[in-house]
């Protein structure tokens, strides 16, 4: 015993729980570690998604072209 | 793989082919370590071209199309055809070379111009089959001496597919000229015709030549841990990191392993070195929370999460987090915050399956069975390669006496993770029924 | 094994009396067959047809058919059977029946349904066509109109175990339980199968019978003394009853029968460790941890095996592996509390305790457990109420009013620790049969 103030210690079980059967349960799945990416990826996603957004406004832009090329493409019923 | 007309045999022996992992002597199984969509471990690391591609044309159909798994499905890597991106962007002032007026024959008697031309086409304008044509001009025009323009040559074999070709060029080029990078593409040729034990076998040769080399001890890393075969790939990651200890890739797998075999404060140790070097992303903090709560750091878990939830700049990446975030409760004993968890992860990402296994066995705890199966049902639409959704939905059903959805997915259950022993047991007796006359 | 090879035996003969249209010389000839390894060339049928040429058309090759279903080769069975039901039209009823079965195996209920209701269309005074509808239905869940069925069969034939026997697990899924208890005890009148003393003995555990179950299995045991499945249970079932001795001896025997059984394994490793006996029941669980490498209970067990023997780091891993795989699971969670409390790390025990009131809140135990966790954290108020949780939640064990007067008693409450002890003491007095924690404490 390691205390010495005249204190005494508690008295924890020495057995604990056991199991005598086992019974199946349900499974979770797992908790996920995430893969750290390397930076060439991190750099090829961040190229990608520039890449994508600089198509996607050259296209605007050619639409737009068009658009006032040919008036506003959608103004309510096409005229016969 | 798909439309893939590379393949040699359809089933290989186990642990000759990566596409047929082995189950993997002394490494973590599967209901320890989640799996990918092929049945190989989930690595600590991504590196491009080896993140999950869908396997079979059922599961191209049915895999959502997020930002992490949109890859053609066709033999051609994805990586390239994201490249190519550069050359999508039309320049206003029309094309820096136009290619078709070129006249290769020329180019290719003067050697220098040639080779920064090649690199052009190649890289810039994504354009394998004129780079090939100019490659093989020069090629003839040094009377197959320059190693360079076989290495170039066989980058553009490799490209179009045609492996055989590939592998002849590289051979060829490391007789003229001893480099780490043709043993790399060598073994790269080697991996993708799924011939992982070649590749080792070449890997060890470039390591005699250049020992310490951390490249290749890293490509040997990856295929045994490609394989299944964690003790080697950890070998080899330790052997990186003796030459060079600020390897990110094999710091990060080796954590990983450790945090899977059940050592998560030695996995924390590998993480907190990466945050030293100043790595500093929303992947990182998720993972240096859950090792902090399993090794018991409990003061820093809430911490690491919130950073990482901070630091996040995509749905999937948010959604892993609280699904994290979940077993953190779960392991608490909260299971409020583990069911608002792992809806979160599903309101980030819609089609993450684990979370959806897991809030099915939440909601049979409070006993609804009829919420608990449809989210089983939800988790094995989304994720066909794994055994918990069936198992769970198998046992339920055996439960209800509803005996022939039971054998079914108990059947699936086994097919996905032979070694899990409730499954086989409740299969088992399944069997019993149904082959009784 | 043995079982199982019954079964076979049984149904091999079931299906004889099914057909007996078959001639003598068939039926020798059936043998002469079964009994070679390899396949007979067709060719010798041609003499016999002569002599026995009555034989009629439909049943012409149900000899054949049977003998490569038996051989369990379902494809060339597959095309035999759809040949001879081309010619017959489908009247053929052995062919339907036989790929009914197949069906079956293959996991497809509903097809194999269907077939059968043709079979007891086509002959409708066989029963086994009629069990087999209703076996149909009883694995699609529909346990009602499978004992109709099943009644209809049992107008046919009157002592029959199958049909007792399946009656009674239908009304047991329909949680019928006195019918199913019926239904079952004359199954075993017609025929001791283990099957139906199992399933007996199940009825009775769910209604918390455990005199009857004992009573059940002690009779199955009887019959089929070797088999370790039942000697396991019943073993099992003495534990819970407190007849140590009993339970032992069964899972003794159960183990000598089969010394991989996970079941007894766990069982009797529990028993040993009880008893201070860790190393014997560390090699037991070395053997099931073989088998069952993912069982939580098996990693609880072994970690309280190194517990037992103070080492504690082991302890800790084998049984943060058990609650990696079941974090449901308070039990694990009150261990890993004791085995930090034991090792004096009070913050880490205080969690798992913690998590554990969460999953279990009523148990005085653990809240014994956390009041000294927080003692020694430094939080006086909250460990006073935790004992007090702790003393109103737990009635038996005395060791929670010990604890409660060891904590009056240092921090200076001398009459209220006074009091905790003289009820510990009584405690002590009603359970003197073990006198375990006395050695350590007089005041």
């Amino acid at each position: 015993m390691p205390d010495n103030k005249g204190t005494f210690r508690e008295v924890l079980p020495k057995q604990g729980m056991l199991y005598q059967e086992d019974i199946p349960t349900t499974v979770l799945c797992k908790p996920k570690l995430m893969a750290l990416k390397s930076v060439t990826l991190e750099k090829l996603e961040k190229m990608q998604k520039n890449a994508q957004e600089t198509v996607k406004q050259q296209e605007l832009m050619q639409q737009m072209d068009q658009g006032s090329l040919m008036g506003p493409p959608q103004s309510g019923l096409p005229e016969f | 793989m798909l439309m893939d007309d590379n393949t040699i045999a359809q089933i290989a022996r186990p642990g000759t082919s990566l596409k047929l992992p082995g189950t993997g002597q002394g490494a973590p199984s599967a209901g320890v370590r989640p799996t990918t969509q092929g049945g190989r471990p989930l690595s600590g690391f991504a590196r491009p071209g080896t993140q999950g591609r869908p396997g079979t044309m059922e599961q191209a159909l049915r895999t959502p199309r997020t930002a992490h798994t949109a890859r053609p499905v066709t033999s051609a890597s994805g990586r390239f055809v994201r490249l190519g991106t550069a050359s999508m962007l039309s320049n206003p002032d029309g094309p820096f070379i136009n290619l078709p007026r070129l006249n290769f024959t020329k180019y290719a008697q003067r050697q220098t111009l040639a080779k920064a031309l090649f690199e052009y086409i190649f890289h810039h304008e994504n354009d394998v089959r004129n780079a090939l044509e100019l490659a093989s001009l020069a090629t003839e025009a040094c009377q197959f001496k320059d190693w360079w323009w076989k290495v170039q040559l066989g980058k553009c074999y490799y490209r179009l597919g045609l492996y055989r070709e590939a592998e002849q060029q590289f051979k060829s080029a490391l007789k003229h000229q001893d480099m780490v990078d043709i043993y790399l593409y060598l073994c790269k040729v080697y991996t993708r015709i799924d011939q992982p034990l070649t590749a080792v076998e070449i890997y060890k040769q470039a390591l005699e030549k250049f020992p310490g080399e951390t490249a290749v001890l890293t490509g040997i890393a990856r295929i045994y841990e490609g394989l299944n075969d964690l003790p080697n790939a950890t070998k080899f990651y330790k052997e990186v990191l003796h030459y060079d200890n600020t390897h990110v890739e094999a710091i990060a797998c080796i954590a990983t392993n450790y945090f899977y075999s059940d050592q998560p404060e030695i996995a924390l140790k590998f993480y907190r070195r990466l945050l030293q070097m100043g790595v500093y992303n929303t992947e990182l903090f998720n993972n240096l929370g859950l090792c902090c709560f399993y090794a018991q750091q409990y003061d820093m878990t809430l911490n690491c999460f919130e950073r990482s939830l901070n630091l996040s700049t995509d749905d999937s990446a948010s959604s892993d987090c609280w699904y994290n975030i979940g077993h953190v409760a779960l392991g608490i004993g909260d299971m409020n915050l583990a069911y608002q968890s792992f809806r979160l992860a599903i309101t980030f990402n819609n089609d993450h399956a684990e979370a959806y296994n897991n809030l099915g066995v939440l909601e049979l705890r409070k006993g609804h069975m009829e919420q608990a199966r449809a989210f089983f049902q939800s988790a094995q639409m989304l994720a066909p390669h794994t055994y918990e959704p069936f198992y769970n939905f198998a046992a339920l059903s055996d439960q209800v006496g509803d005996l022939q959805s039971s054998f079914n997915n108990a059947k699936k259950s086994v097919t996905n993770y032979a070694e899990h022993c409730d499954s086989q047991e409740l299969f088992k007796q399944l069997r019993k029924h149904f082959s009784i006359l | 094994m043995r079982q199982s090879s019954l079964c076979i035996f049984y149904n091999i003969t079931m299906n004889y009396r099914f057909f007996p249209l078959q001639s003598k010389e068939e039926k020798k000839a059936d043998e002469a067959l079964l009994s070679l390894p390899t396949k007979i060339p067709e060719p010798t049928l041609k003499p016999k047809t002569k002599k026995a040429p009555e034989l009629p058309i439909f049943e012409r090759r149900n000899w054949l058919i049977h003998l490569h279903y038996v051989r369990k080769e379902f494809n060339t069975c597959k095309s035999l059977i759809k040949e001879q039901l081309e010619e017959t039209q489908g009247m053929c009823e052995y062919a339907v029946y036989v790929q009914g079965l197949i069906k079956r195996m293959e996991g497809r209920i509903q097809e194999s349904l269907e077939l059968f209701q043709t079979c007891s269309l086509l002959n409708s005074q066989s029963t086994d066509n009629l069990k087999q509808v209703a076996r149909s239905l009883f694995l699609l869940g529909r346990h009602k109109a499978a004992i109709d069925v099943y009644n209809e069969a049992a107008k046919l034939s009157q002592r029959d175990w199958e049909v007792s026997h399946n009656m009674g697990i239908c009304y047991m899924y329909l949680k019928m339980y006195d019918k199913a208890k019926e239904s079952l005890k004359h199954a075993i009148q017609c025929n001791r199968h283990d099957l139906s003393f199992i399933m007996l003995g199940k009825i009775f555990l769910m209604e918390g019978d455990l005199e009857m179950a004992i009573d059940v299995y002690k009779r199955a045991v009887e019959f089929n003394p070797e088999n370790p499945e039942l000697l396991s249970t019943l073993g099992l079932l003495y534990l819970q009853i407190g007849q140590t001795q009993k339970a032992f001896e069964h899972l003794g025997n159960a183990l000598t029968y089969d010394p991989s059984n996970v079941k007894a394994i766990l069982a009797a490793g529990c028993m040993m460790q009880q008893h201070g006996d860790f190393e014997v029941a560390l090699t037991k669980y070395r053997i099931a941890a073989a088998a069952v490498p993912e069982s939580p209970p098996l990693w609880n067990n072994i970690g309280m095996c190194f517990f037992g023997k103070k080492k504690y780091v082991a302890a800790i891993s084998c049984l943060k592996r058990a609650n990696y795989l079941a974090p449901f699971d308070w039990k694990i969670l009150y261990n890993l509390g004791l085995v930090h409390l034991t090792m004096q790390q009070y913050a880490s025990a205080f969690h798992f305790l913690s998590a554990a009131i969460n999953l279990k809140p009523k148990m005085g135990q653990l809240f014994m457990l956390l009041a000294v966790a927080l003692t020694h954290l430094e939080d006086p108020d909250n460990a006073r109420q935790a004992y007090e949780q702790a003393v109103s939640l737990e009635q038996s064990d005395p060791s929670v009013h010990l604890n409660f007067a060891i904590y009056l008693y240092n921090i200076g409450d001398r009459k209220a620790a006074s009091h905790h002890f003289s009820q510990f003491e009584q405690k002590l007095q009603a359970q003197r049969k073990d006198n375990v924690n006395v050695e350590i404490d007089t005041e």
